[in-house]
């Protein structure tokens, strides 16, 4: 039997023909890297291919890197094989990675989302023979509403608190959703405050979309300078000392798993919004539907649930 | 409905004591006379028996919601509560009810007699118009039990903040038998009943004394 042009190994999907690896989890010559969370761009490979909006993100993460930036639909050939990469919409500059050799086409979709969230440039389906997709959230019990809605729905939350005098605290991770987050924070009802993480990643970001502007929190920082105001925080700080110094306060957190009632009372957090960078479960069905893929392979999440859902859609 | 729902979701987006009080004391204030008997009935445990067996619930949530069975096995499963697994599934909706709660239970206590078409009719009706929360509170008063973090006595205490009647003098009305059905809001609680203070046990009687001055 013939080497399939992408296969799983213990160091990440690889490429053998053109030795490469897609997102490899361990260190390896030659990476692609579809974006830059850390579950996908990890440290010590000794050449990073990516997006070029990518890499300002993964440097700030990694140090210094060997990196060579890629533009959407740019087509760079190793040893016969060509990739190109394609905006996943998740975060920005997220790519799905399209592998193409001797006519066999097979693209990787990373994390993606289908929703144009008007900062990372938006998700397009490619047509491809073999979809490699991830499935975080491939379940029907997933179902996003238009980001719109959410945002108004945080905007009012933030103004509550505020006509009670506390101070807002949102969770979103430092890269992607902070911003997301931030991008649409009404700054008519206050000021934004930022933790460090955060404050730190969006400098980053600056250069590549625009956002209203931010305040860190500092030592400065004073008691009276937070209620009716919000604070964006990575869920790590959640429970920290550094947040019980803003009492009066009230929490909440802006993801995918706030689908679930009980997740918000699991994480004791006071409210949840479900806004999440991955596809929901039509979100899936539908861009698997536009690729025209064969064969569907599911990365993440519920992939075994999701695997064989997408192969009796098939029949 | 769209009222008691509304309770539902402010009492499960939050985990604090007094915001739980407080909006079941608006909502005492604001709801009518006979959605405030049941909702302290089902506050109390006192559900009307389940009129469709969960069995034929999932078979007709995954039909409405056009998935095969095994699938919404598998989001049960994860998601952990039969009602938020089928209000998840089943295609949402941004309409809403104008129907009360009382009107609900009592199509409920009727439903259990119906054929089986009719109860699935009944269900498809309802899941297909409302909202998403009224969808998991109108599934959740068919499968039972609500577990929101509210016990008899936060509850008894939003009472007594509503209506001004000692909170002891209302734990003590609301104990016993009394059927939802057939008592009205004033005979289960504003009603001043010569039992309440004659049968009361000492520490009841004190906490009448002085729980209305203080
Ligand atoms: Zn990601």
């Amino acid at each position: 039997m013939k080497t399939p042009l992408l296969q799983f190994t213990d160091k990440g999907i690889y490429c053998k023909q053109a030795d490469v690896y897609l997102d490899p989890w361990r260190p390896v010559d030659k990476a692609i890297i579809t974006h830059g969370h850390a579950d996908h761009s990890r440290w010590g490979n000794k050449e990073y291919i990516t997006h070029h909006k990518n890499i300002p993100i993964i440097s700030h993460r990694l140090g210094e890197i060997k990196s060579t930036g890629i533009e959407w639909g740019e087509t760079f050939t190793i040893n016969n094989v060509k990739f190109s990469l394609y905006p996943a919409g998740h975060i920005i500059g997220s790519s799905q990675v399209r592998v193409e050799h001797k006519g066999e086409v097979r693209v990787f979709t990373g994390d993606y989302k289908t929703e144009d969230d008007g900062i990372s440039t938006p998700y397009e389906a490619i047509k491809c023979h073999t979809f490699i997709t991830e499935c975080t959230f491939g379940l029907p019990a997933f179902k996003w509403l238009p980001q719109q809605e959410v945002l108004s729905d945080i905007n009012n939350w933030w103004q509550e608190n505020k006509n009670e005098g506390k101070t807002s605290i949102l969770f979103g991770y430092s890269l992607g959703k902070a911003q997301r987050l931030l991008k649409y924070l009404d700054t008519g009802i206050g000021t934004i405050y930022t933790h460090g993480a955060i404050e730190n990643m969006t400098e980053v970001l600056r250069p590549l979309a625009s956002f209203p502007p931010t305040k860190l929190i500092t030592k400065e920082t004073t008691k009276k300078d937070l209620p009716g105001n919000i604070v964006l925080a990575p869920p790590s700080a959640h429970g920290s000392s550094w947040i019980r110094k803003m009492v009066p306060y009230v929490t909440a957190s802006a993801s995918g798993w706030m689908t679930f009632r009980g997740a918000r009372r699991r994480r004791a957090i006071d409210k949840g919004f479900v806004l999440s960078d991955h596809c929901d479960w039509q979100g899936l069905l539908s861009s698997i539907e536009a690729t025209g893929a064969e064969k569907v392979i599911c990365t993440h999440g519920y992939s075994d649930i999701f695997s064989e859902i997408s192969a009796r859609i098939r029949l | 409905m769209k009222r008691f729902a509304q309770l539902i979701k402010t009492l499960d987006s939050t985990n604090k004591t007094n915001v739980k009080v407080d909006a079941l004391t608006q909502y005492f204030l604001e709801a009518g006379d006979t959605d405030k008997v049941w909702t302290i009935a089902i506050l109390s445990h006192r559900r009307p028996p389940r009129p469709v067996n969960t069995t034929l619930l999932r078979e007709w949530a995954s039909e409405l919601a056009n998935i095969p069975l095994w699938l919404f096995e598998e989001s049960y499963h994860i998601v952990g509560d039969l009602a938020e697994t089928i209000a998840l599934v089943v295609p949402s909706s941004q309409s809403s009810t104008n129907k009360t709660l009382t009107l609900f239970l009592n199509e409920m206590i009727a439903l259990k007699k119906k054929k089986d078409t009719d109860k699935k009719a009944y269900l498809f009706e309802n899941w297909k118009v409302l909202n998403y929360y009224e969808r998991f509170v109108f599934t959740k008063l068919i499968t039972g039990g609500f577990r929101i973090g509210v016990s008899q006595k936060l509850m008894t205490r939003a009472l007594a903040k509503a209506t001004e009647i000692d909170e002891d003098i209302l734990a003590y009305k609301l104990m016993g038998n009394w059927d939802p059905n057939t008592i009205s809001f004033q005979q289960l609680v504003l009603e001043e009943n010569k039992n309440d203070y004659l049968s009361k046990p000492y520490p009841f009687y004190l906490g009448l004394c002085f729980g209305r001055n203080s």
